[in-house]
């Protein structure tokens, strides 16, 4: 049993990208592995780790050595000319004597038999690392001494062991990469270190404070966090682990230290404070149990000496300090400037060359807000809804929106609130951009959810107005996110709407788009179908489901009602009843499609030629099941129980009726009594894509 | 700690990075007499880059951003300030380690201090330049700058440059322990006992272009002068003549920086001074290479 062993040391690759690249180079080792034959066993079981230095891969279970074999190749017919004989024995190098002959068709061939030599397993993956590193694809990468070789940041060094020695890698050279045999210790040490295998390479790093799991650091963080929390009463919000995993692929040995916040900040709004922390510093807010932001916060560093730790928190509280201390001058001057009077200011500001400014967006908003409101039966006071709307981009004129771009909405409606505003009205502003993540909670009161559709809708379909849609590797208006946040907002709210009828012209001719020619309403639509599938993938285990689930072409973009549709099936999958519709499918999609390329298979059913019992009773069942989902409609269980129901009258269908009989006519309409069936099933969803 | 009579000096850490990249085969050049709005600009970076002869260089730089003005009321914003900018092509294998022994000749030791390499990769629209690398952040400030060149004027950089920009007023205030940056210490004058600060030479001037740069600068005549300062690039571009042809675009980008500050350039109108002075370096960059400078 052999053992590989890799590592690549670099300088400080960002760790969304590091984490990217152990996925994707593990699996170009199980491709070689496997196309080799080189395991043990039929799992390849590959331990990978990495930090922002280091790539680690190994692999135990491999064989020393691959098998030698025999393998047989034809050549030339024997009456064939001699030089191509001659080319034969040369390309096999193999005598004359050694061939066979083999009959083929009438034709005899000459055979040659070799042996192809196994190969030494670390022959074969030295001779493949090249191909791996110089194929892997980054998001982004740089060159730094090679012309072409790219990386996310320069390689140090790269080594590889197997069976427990050092495997020189020459094509490294090439790369002006070195091939040291040993490793550097965490980097505030900087020194050599040497081992002999795997094990020995754990233990020495980990001496050496480098913690070489991904999961341990980040248990490491968590563990002193809530240690800490418990003490102080407060928490770490769920939100803010994508902060610990960031800070656990920054480091190789995290130091969790405590930051406390100036009382004086303390008093503006936690928002800003929370944005100042996370984006300028990675910095972990931690929250009181009533959810308000407490004063402490977390600061992770690499590897620092107790000595040394307090110097380096206050250090590093006095950096935010000074953040804050600009966020909070913003916020003073800013409170000095009404909203309302900032009107003037907003109808500086481009929402896009093509699409007008702010304030025209904000009339269009209002537009959709009282359509959408009455289209949605909503209760609503209209002055607040028209108030909501008027505010809703002016803080986009703030100091603070400027500075932190990501705190629109929420600036203005702190200002509301100063200014005495309804609560709702300032509720809404807040809301209006939610949601952003998938972490987001949705609006859920009306208010806020007239303004933040009507700001999506607006976006959406002003892009797709003037054809800036979304490609497969770019989105800068960030058009996925709203028609994600739209669909979440209806489904979550249980809104009964139909999209397309706002996209109409009265509405297209408010965005004074000259020409709108190239604009198709159902490419929209196709747009937020496809993210709506995507949603679905969000919430359900079924990944199969979302690709089986049928939307029929004449959809009339009330996806409420499609999302009640999918989510029926998803239950009533999990709950098992599907195995008998999935079988049920499957055999009678043999059929038709077997006898289906040999004959045509007509929709219409001949009552008069239905023979036997089994499948006249089917056929009655056909129909009241038919009956069944154009009265049942919505009611998607109902529908799914009345699709179960046929199982057993096509069970002995299938069991008691010959489909493949002499008789023509009637093989012909048995077919079409399986093609009714799949019809009636294919309305819901392809079957055969669904796994058991 | 202004009392710290052994505490470095601005004027000091200049000296310790100046020693310390000599002593590391570099050459130790002096500023363009240009106000440009980062060390890149100087034509020893940004044209040095480009081609394949080796270069090792260091400069101090001052550098303006007539945005970034303040009237001299924040303690931690310039419109005028320095950069120390080191440029070394090829990239050396070991440059990381040189680099954080050059923070530890000022000061900064790593085993004793949070170092970051905290990913920001950089980009130049009016240079048409990109790179990847790092903030350097040092207990949380934002200290130098490192990145490595893949793009300068439109052109690949071949062999690539590593840049490594340092804050001087940050490092300043870091190593001295002021919030204010007003409040660092140029220089000590042993002999008088005179402690020279920032604010003494610099505080007025930055009340005087900050009025200057906000209110009073005449943009009928900037843009007049952007105008001027185009064609003459152009004429001399086609005479053959990328380093002043180069210069004017640093002239063109100042002036485009302070008709910014005025508040006079729309968001459209802005990308397309933008693009204007981005097609001036390309071109000089183009013939700077073909003439193998």
């Amino acid at each position: 049993m052999s053992e590989l062993f890799i590592e690549l040391l670099s300088e400080e690759i960002p760790f969304w990208l590091q984490k990217n690249i152990v996925e994707q180079f593990k699996k170009k080792i199980i491709d070689v592995i496997i196309e080799n034959n080189l395991s043990l066993s039929n799992k390849i079981n590959i331990d990978s780790q990495f930090t922002p230095l280091r790539l680690i891969f190994s692999c135990r279970n491999l064989i020393k050595k691959q098998k030698s074999l025999v393998k047989e190749i034809k050549g030339p017919p024997v009456n064939a000319p001699e030089n191509a004989i001659m080319g034969f024995l040369k390309k096999v190098g193999v005598s004359k004597e050694k061939l066979e002959k083999k009959k083929i068709n009438d034709q005899d061939y000459y055979f040659a038999k070799y042996e192809v030599i196994g190969k030494k397993s670390e022959e074969i993956i030295k001779n493949n690392l090249e191909n791996i590193i110089t194929t892997i694809s980054w998001q982004k990468s740089m060159r730094w001494i090679h012309d072409n070789f790219k990386w996310g940041r320069p390689i140090n060094n790269i080594l590889f062991y197997f069976d427990n020695k050092f495997i020189p890698l020459d094509f490294l050279e090439t790369y002006s990469i070195n091939n040291n045999s040993f490793t550097i210790s965490h980097k505030k040490n900087e020194k050599k270190i040497k081992f002999r295998s795997f094990d020995e390479y754990k233990k020495k790093l980990i001496s050496s404070k480098v913690i070489v799991e991904q999961s341990k650091r980040e248990g490491k963080i968590k563990k002193e966090i809530n240690n800490f929390c418990k003490r102080k009463k407060i928490v770490l919000k769920d939100k803010h682990n994508f902060l610990v995993s960031l800070n656990a692929g920054s480091t190789e040995y995290p130091n969790v230290l405590f930051g406390k916040i100036q009382k004086d900040y303390m008093l503006l709004p936690q928002e800003i404070l929370e944005v100042v922390m996370i984006n300028d510093q990675n910095f972990i807010p931690l929250f009181e149990k009533n959810n308000n932001l407490s004063s402490y916060f977390v600061i992770i560093g690499d590897l620092i000496e107790k000595k040394f730790q307090k110097k380096i928190m206050k250090d590093n509280e006095k950096v935010l300090e000074a953040r804050f201390a600009d966020a909070a001058f913003y916020w003073k001057n800013d409170l000095k400037i009404t909203l309302e009077s900032r009107k003037q200011l907003l109808s500086d500001i481009q929402f896009h060359q093509k699409l007008g400014t702010f304030e025209d967006k904000t009339k269009r908003m209002e537009f959709f807000a009282i359509n959408l409101a009455n289209q949605l039966n909503f209760q609503f006071n209209a002055s607040h809804l028209m108030q909501a709307v008027k505010l809703s981009k002016l803080d986009l004129t703030t100091g603070l929106v400027r500075e932190f771009p990501e705190l629109q909405g929420i600036i203005g409606g702190y200002i509301a609130e100063v200014e005495k505003k309804d609560k709702f009205v300032c509720l809404s502003l807040k809301e209006q951009y939610l949601p952003q993540g998938p972490s987001d909670l949705c609006p859920k009161r009306n208010l806020s959810i007239l303004l933040s559709l009507s700001d999506k809708l607006d976006t959406l379909l002003g892009f797709f107005l003037i054809g800036e849609t979304p490609t497969s590797s770019k989105d800068p208006y960030a058009l996925r996110r709203s028609a994600l946040g739209i669909l979440r907002i209806i489904v979550e709210n249980n809104l009964k709407i139909e999209l397309e009828k706002f996209f109409n012209d009265e509405v297209i001719n408010k965005y004074n788009v000259k020409d709108t020619k190239d604009f198709k309403i159902n490419n929209l639509i196709i747009f937020l179908i496809d993210r709506f599938r995507f949603f679905l993938k969000s919430i359900t285990i079924r990944q199969d489901l979302v690709n089986a689930f049928f939307i029929e072409k004449s959809f009339n973009s009330d996806f409420l009602t499609l999302y009640k549709k999918f989510i029926a099936l998803d239950e009533f999958i999990n709950k098992g009843e599907g195995k008998k519709i999935i079988e049920l499918n499957k055999r009678a999609l043999n059929i038709v499609t077997i006898e289906g390329t040999k004959m045509e298979i007509n929709n219409f059913i001949d009552k008069d030629l239905l023979k036997e019992q089994h499948e006249k009773i089917l056929v009655d069942s056909l129909d009241k099941v038919k009956n069944k989902i154009k009265n049942e409609q919505e009611d998607f269980k109902s529908v799914l129980n009345a699709i179960s129901s046929l199982h057993n009258p096509l069970n002995n269908f299938f069991d008691n009726v010959m489909v493949n009989v002499n008789d023509v006519k009637i093989k012909s309409n048995r077919l079409s009594i399986l093609k009714k069936v799949l019809d009636i099933l294919k309305a819901y969803a392809d079957f055969s894509k669904i796994q058991k | 700690m202004a009392s710290n009579k052994n505490v470095l000096s601005f004027q000091d850490i200049i000296f310790k990075l100046q020693n310390f990249w000599s002593n590391n085969n570099c050459t130790i050049i002096q500023p363009i007499d240009l106000q440009v709005g980062a060390g890149t600009f100087h034509p020893a970076t940004v044209l040095g880059a480009l081609g394949k002869k080796s270069r090792n260089i260091a400069y101090v730089q001052p550098t303006r951003r007539p945005t970034d003005g303040r009237y001299g009321k924040n303690p931690n914003r310039l419109q005028h300030y320095y950069q120390f900018q080191v440029l070394l092509k090829p990239s050396p294998k070991n440059i990381q380690s040189i680099f954080l022994r050059s923070l530890k000749s000022i000061g900064i030791d790593q085993k004793k201090n949070n170092i970051q390499f905290k990913e920001d990769d950089w980009e130049s629209p009016t240079l048409g330049a990109s790179g990847l690398g790092w903030e350097i952040r040092c207990n949380g400030t934002e200290i130098c700058q490192y990145t490595y060149f893949q793009q300068i004027g439109g052109v690949e950089c071949n062999p690539v440059s590593v840049e490594i920009t340092y804050g001087l007023e940050r490092l300043a205030m870091f190593i001295q322990k002021t919030n204010n940056v007003f409040d660092i210490i140029w220089n000590v004058n042993k002999k008088e006992k005179k402690t020279i600060k920032y604010k003494d030479i610099y505080l007025e001037s930055e009340k005087q272009f900050s009025k200057y740069n906000f209110e009073l600068a005449n943009t009928e005549y900037l843009f007049k002068c952007f105008e001027y300062v185009e064609n003459e690039c152009k004429e001399l571009l086609n005479n053959n003549l990328p380093l002043p042809a180069y210069e004017n675009c640093i002239k063109a980008s100042h002036y485009f920086n302070i008709l910014d500050a005025r508040g006079v350039i729309g968001v459209a109108q802005r990308q397309s001074y933008i693009l204007k002075i981005r097609s001036l370096v390309k071109n000089c960059c183009a013939i700077y290479i073909k003439l193998e400078l």
